[in-house]
């Protein structure tokens, strides 16, 4: 056999023993594994937001020059600016890309604000829907956009939940699914309304959000009962425990809807809304009462289940309210528990009785929401480490462009 | 992590070529682990930089190539029977052959006497099955230079092998 040949298959030959090649990539791995950590922390602002951001900007049609000297005439108010924007406005890329991308960072320090996050994303894109339907500009385009949005915000707070219940973290996994359930319910009134108030033909994107808004929902209900009914399950002084949290909430999140309404019939006429939103605080404060019966007869699971009803009674009441301001629409809020008239998918099953026009004062010529000088509404939520303690209070920040 | 996964690929397929050609080139097991890792760190640490890599392949033999470069550099040049001697010489076939057949030990002898510069192309072309382009891009040097050197290379091989064998009997 010709030696060469011999030769070079003996030297083919040599390789490492499995072991050999495990060491050097375990090795390898420690310092992977470092910089992929370090790397992803840094990644969303450096990579996803600027770069983004630039790039949509290079795209427009205003001079690059011009966007340069905006931005650095503005500085940081660029930032805060964005806030208010909505699918189409210029700087909109900024509150996904800038501002949502570093809450993105500050929000991963725990599971629960980074879910409560993700949920607030989903809440945000609603917002931004309703904005431009009521303003007649929510076109296929953007609706189609928002919608996908909507979408992953709402399938990322749906997995989390579920790696909740997985790590039997159920008082974790209940108050996320009834605070979105909740809003995802407010919205979608919301949008039917403004639905209804747009002319014939153009109504079409609305109703469009609408239905993947009540899909989510209906979703989110199933996943709720199947909560509530783990935390019933769950043995020993834990549902105690939950109970007395979702108790203290429910009491918190009621007397803050009074405060709420209080300052809202003072700055704004008596509409209907408010005396409706009167009459669920006081079911809510019923609710609540028969909890604690519940409580005293140690049937901690349906207690805990009727006070996180309260309390998305009264969290429900407060978005309307909010929705009325925003939007002068008065949404009637159903005098009975609309919950209850709701079957077990979450459709509501009188709801033809909700549409009644009469009370409808939608005011399309004056922008009542945001002026020619900015006003941007910031949502503040903070979550206290203890027992479901949750304050939310809104921030208004004038902004004179 | 995009990276994360290039990265694995990456050496899964190539560690072993890589080792080898290590060995090849600096009889030592031990050395020849420690340049793979340095060899993958520099990749992956070109990965997360941001490089587009085309061929991964090429530029591993590249860093590797390299890293073997320098140290030829700065080590004195030590005996490979000291080398050898340290090693108890541990082939991956370690199967004891006929006593006229080729033998680990000389295939390293003899390739330790090659010139360094036909013993890394030739270890590329015909134990790595690296294609003269990717040869010439690792060495950085025109393809047709690279195809002469391999020619020339061959042949020494040839030669020495001959020599070789014929020591053996005598």
């Amino acid at each position: 056999m010709d030696l060469l040949k011999q030769f070079l298959d003996k030297a083919k030959k040599i390789k490492m023993r499995p072991e050999e090649k495990a060491r050097v990539l375990n090795t390898l791995s420690v310092i992977i594994k470092e910089d992929v950590r370090k790397a992803g922390l840094y990644r969303h602002l450096l990579q996803r937001s600027y770069f983004n951001v630039f790039q949509f900007l290079r795209l427009k049609t205003m001079p690059i020059i011009a966007i340069v000297a905006i931005i650095s005439l503005l500085g940081g108010g660029v930032s805060a600016a964005a806030e208010a924007t909505v699918p189409g406005d210029l700087f909109y890329p900024v509150k996904i890309g800038v501002n949502e991308a570093i809450r993105d960072i500050v929000a991963s320090l725990s599971a629960e604000t980074e879910v409560n996050w993700e949920a607030r994303k989903a809440e945000r894109r609603l917002e931004e829907a309703e904005e431009l339907a009521s303003k007649g500009r929510l076109d296929e385009g953007k609706r189609v956009d928002l919608e996908a949005r909507f979408g992953q915000h709402a399938e990322k707070v749906k997995e989390r939940v579920a790696k909740f219940e997985s790590r039997q973290e159920f008082k974790a996994a209940a108050d996320v699914t009834s605070n979105f359930e909740t809003s995802l319910r407010a919205h979608e009134r919301i949008l039917e309304k403004l639905a209804e108030a747009l002319p014939e033909g153009s109504e079409v994107e609305a109703k469009l959000v609408v239905k993947k808004v009540r899909g989510e929902k209906e979703a989110l209900v199933k996943i709720r009962i199947k909560v509530e009914s783990e935390v019933e399950d769950e043995k020993g002084p834990a549902v105690q425990k939950a109970a007395e949290g979702k108790l203290k909430a429910a009491e918190n999140k009621i007397a803050e809807v009074h405060k709420f309404l209080e300052r809202f019939a003072t700055s704004t006429p008596v509409a209907t809304t408010t005396v409706q939103a009167q009459a669920r605080l006081k079911i809510a404060g019923e609710t609540v009462i028969e909890g604690k019966a519940k409580m005293a007869a140690s049937a901690y699971g349906e207690a805990f289940r009727l006070f996180q009803k309260a309390h998305r009674i009264a969290q429900e009441a407060k978005l309307l309210l909010e929705a009325q301001k925003d939007f002068d629409l008065e949404i009637k809020i159903n005098g009975d528990l609309a919950e209850d008239d709701e079957d077990e998918n979450g459709v509501d099953e009188d709801d033809d009785e909700d549409l009644d026009d009469e009370d409808e004062d939608t005011d399309e010529g004056e922008n009542k929401r945001h002026g020619s000088g900015a006003e941007i509404r910031g949502e503040v939520k903070t979550e206290s480490k203890s027992d479901s303690d949750k304050t939310s209070g809104s921030v208004k920040i004038k902004l004179e462009l | 992590m995009d990276e994360e996964r290039t990265f694995l690929k990456a050496y899964n397929d190539y560690s072993n070529p890589i080792f080898r050609h290590c060995y090849l080139r600096a009889f030592s097991r031990e050395r020849a682990k420690e340049l793979v890792q340095e060899t993958f760190l520099r990749f992956w640490n070109q990965l997360l930089g941001g490089t587009n890599i085309k061929n991964a392949r090429a530029f591993l033999y590249r860093i590797a190539n390299n890293l073997i470069i320098d140290e030829s550099r700065k080590k004195r040049a030590v005996s490979l029977d000291i080398i050898l001697e340290e090693e108890g010489l541990e082939p991956a076939d370690s199967r004891p052959g006929p006593a006229e057949h080729l033998d680990f030990r000389m295939v390293l002898k003899i390739i330790e006497q090659l010139d360094n510069k036909y013993r890394d192309v030739v270890i590329m072309r015909y134990i790595d099955d690296l294609s003269p382009r990717e040869i010439a891009e690792v060495v950085e040097e025109t393809e047709n230079n690279v195809s002469v050197r391999i020619h020339r290379g061959v042949e020494k091989l040839r030669v020495l092998l001959n020599s070789g064998i014929e020591k053996v009997r005598n």
